[in-house]
C-alpha cells in the first residue's frame, strides 16, 4: 500500500475518534508523524473527492468530518465484498462457505442495531 | 491424419471420462494430490489435442505420422484411398478451431484477472481505510463487525481480513483461522481457482467445467490441513464450526447440499486423525495415473480397432 494510502488511514482514524470537525492544522496536530501542511491538505482533497470525508468552511478554513461513521462504512464495504460473485468469484477465499443470504441478513441487522457509533 | 485422431479420442476421451474417475477417487488421497490429477487430466487434455492440431496443420506429414502409419497399415490405405483431398479443410479447420480457443481464452483471462484487480484495489482503497490493522505478527484487517468471518485476497502483498466477530474464539482457534487463510497464499490458491475458471469459461468439456468446484473443495481441505498441523485439528475444526454458524442459533439456510456436503466432510476430515495420514505410495500413484491413464488406453484402443476393422474391410 502506498504511504498516501496508509495516511488516508490514519487522518480517517482521527476523525473518527473525535465528534468535532478538524481543519487541517487541528488533524496535522492530532496525526503522531510529522508531516507538512500541504501533504495533510492533499490527503484532505483526496478524501474530499472520494466521498469520505464532507466539509464546511469556518472563516476561511474548510473543517472536515466522516461522510459517514466507520460503522456504516465497514457494513457497507462488506457487503460489496460479499456481493463478489461471477469473474471475482474466487477473489477472496472465505473459511467458511456461508450461506450468502444469512450473512447479508445478520449485516442489515448489525447496521439497524448499532446505531450511530463513531 | 492417424495420428491426429489417435490424439484427439484421447484428448477427448480424457476431457469427457476423466471427471467421473477424478470424483471418485479425490477424497482418497492427499488433497495436493488430488489437485495433481486434476491438473494433471486437464494438462493431458490440453496437451493432446494441441499435439493433434499440431499434426494436422503441419505441412506434408509429420515426422511421427511415418511411425505410426505404417504399423497400421491397412487403415492407413484405407484413410489415404478414401479422402485424399480432405487434408487441406481438416487442417484449416483445426487451425480455425484453435483461433477461436485462443481468442475466448484471452478474452476470458482477460476479464477474469481485470475483476480481480478490481477486488484488490477495493481493498487499498477502501477496506484500507476501515478496517484496523492488527499489531504485530501477522498484517491481518479487521473489520468491526460482529459476524465472524475471516477470508484471504492473493496480492502483492496477500491480505487476510477478518471481522471483529472472530474475537469470540479462542487465541488457538483465531491462529487455526489465519494459518488456513495464509495457507491460501502461500499455496497460490486464488490464482489457481482463476485459472480453472477461465479454462471452464473457454473450454466447454465436462472435465474442464468440474474442476472449479473440485479444486474449490480441495484447496479448502488442503488449508485445513496446513492450519491442523501448525496449530491443532480440534482448535480448526472448533473455528471452522463457528464461523459457518454450526453452532448458532440461525438455521442454516438451503444454501444448496454441495456447500452442506463439503462442511460436513470438512469437518470430519478434521475430527478424524486418520484421515491425513499418508495412504501409501502405489495408491497415491494410480490415483494420479489413473484419470489419465485409462482415457489414454482407450485412444490407443480405439485407433487399433480402426486398424482391425480396416484391415477386415480390406480383405
Amino acid at each position: 500500500m502506498n504511504g498516501l494510502g496508509t495516511l488516508e488511514a490514519r487522518v480517517m482514524d482521527v476523525l473518527w475518534e473525535t465528534d468535532d470537525a478538524l481543519s487541517v492544522r487541528e488533524i496535522l496536530d492530532a496525526l503522531p508523524q510529522r508531516l507538512a501542511y500541504t501533504t495533510v491538505l492533499t490527503v484532505m482533497t483526496h478524501l474530499y473527492e472520494k466521498g469520505w470525508v464532507v466539509r464546511g468552511k469556518r472563516s476561511r478554513a474548510y473543517l472536515y468530518r466522516p461522510a459517514r461513521t466507520r460503522a456504516e462504512a465497514t457494513s457497507l464495504a462488506l457487503r460489496e465484498l460479499l456481493d463478489t460473485s461471477g469473474d471475482a468469484e474466487s477473489a477472496l477465499l472465505h473459511l467458511a462457505r456461508t450461506a450468502t443470504a444469512a450473512e447479508s441478513a445478520a449485516m442489515r441487522r448489525g447496521l439497524s442495531g448499532r446505531g450511530s457509533r463513531r | 491424419m492417424i495420428v491426429a485422431a489417435g490424439l484427439l479420442l484421447g484428448a477427448v476421451s480424457i476431457a469427457v471420462f476423466a471427471p467421473p474417475i477424478l470424483h471418485r477417487m479425490m477424497f482418497r488421497v492427499s488433497p495436493r494430490l488430488g489437485m495433481s490429477a486434476w491438473l494433471g487430466s486437464m494438462a493431458a487434455a490440453v496437451l493432446l489435442a494441441g499435439s493433434a492440431v499440431t499434426v494436422m496443420v503441419w505441412p506434408g506429414h509429420a515426422p511421427v505420422e511415418g511411425i505410426v502409419e505404417s504399423t497400421v497399415q491397412c487403415l492407413t490405405a484405407l484413410a489415404h484411398t478414401t479422402t485424399p483431398w480432405s487434408r487441406e479443410p481438416l487442417a484449416l479447420g483445426a487451425a480455425g478451431t484453435v483461433a477461436v480457443v485462443a481468442a475466448r481464452l484471452g478474452l476470458v483471462a482477460r476479464r477474469v484477472i481485470r475483476a480481480a484487480r478490481r477486488v484488490r484495489a477495493y481493498h487499498r482503497d477502501v477496506v484500507a481505510i476501515v478496517a484496523r490493522a492488527s499489531g504485530g505478527g501477522g498484517s491481518v484487517m479487521w473489520l468491526d463487525h460482529p459476524v465472524p468471518m475471516a477470508y484471504s485476497v492473493d496480492g502483492r502483498p496477500g491480505l487476510v481480513v477478518a471481522t471483529e466477530g472472530l474475537r469470540a474464539l479462542s487465541a488457538d482457534q483465531q491462529a487455526a483461522v489465519f494459518a488456513h487463510e495464509r495457507a491460501h497464499l502461500r499455496g497460490r490458491h486464488h490464482r489457481l481457482m482463476r485459472s480453472c475458471g477461465i479454462l471452464a469459461a473457454a473450454l466447454p468439456a465436462p472435465l474442464f467445467a468440474a474442476a472449479p468446484a473440485a479444486i474449490r473443495t480441495l484447496v479448502e481441505l488442503a488449508a485445513d490441513d496446513a492450519a491442523a498441523a501448525v496449530i491443532s485439528r480440534s482448535a480448526m475444526h472448533a473455528a471452522l464450526r463457528t464461523v459457518a454458524g454450526r453452532d448458532g442459533p440461525a438455521p442454516s439456510r438451503p444454501a444448496g447440499r454441495a456447500h452442506d456436503d463439503d462442511l460436513a466432510r470438512r469437518l470430519d476430515r478434521l475430527t478424524d486423525p486418520a484421515a491425513a495420514q499418508p495412504r501409501g505410495f502405489r495408491l497415491d500413484l494410480a490415483a494420479v495415473a489413473l484419470p489419465v491413464l485409462l482415457p489414454a488406453v482407450v485412444a490407443v484402443a480405439g485407433v487399433a480397432l480402426a486398424a482391425v476393422a480396416a484391415c477386415l474391410i480390406s480383405t
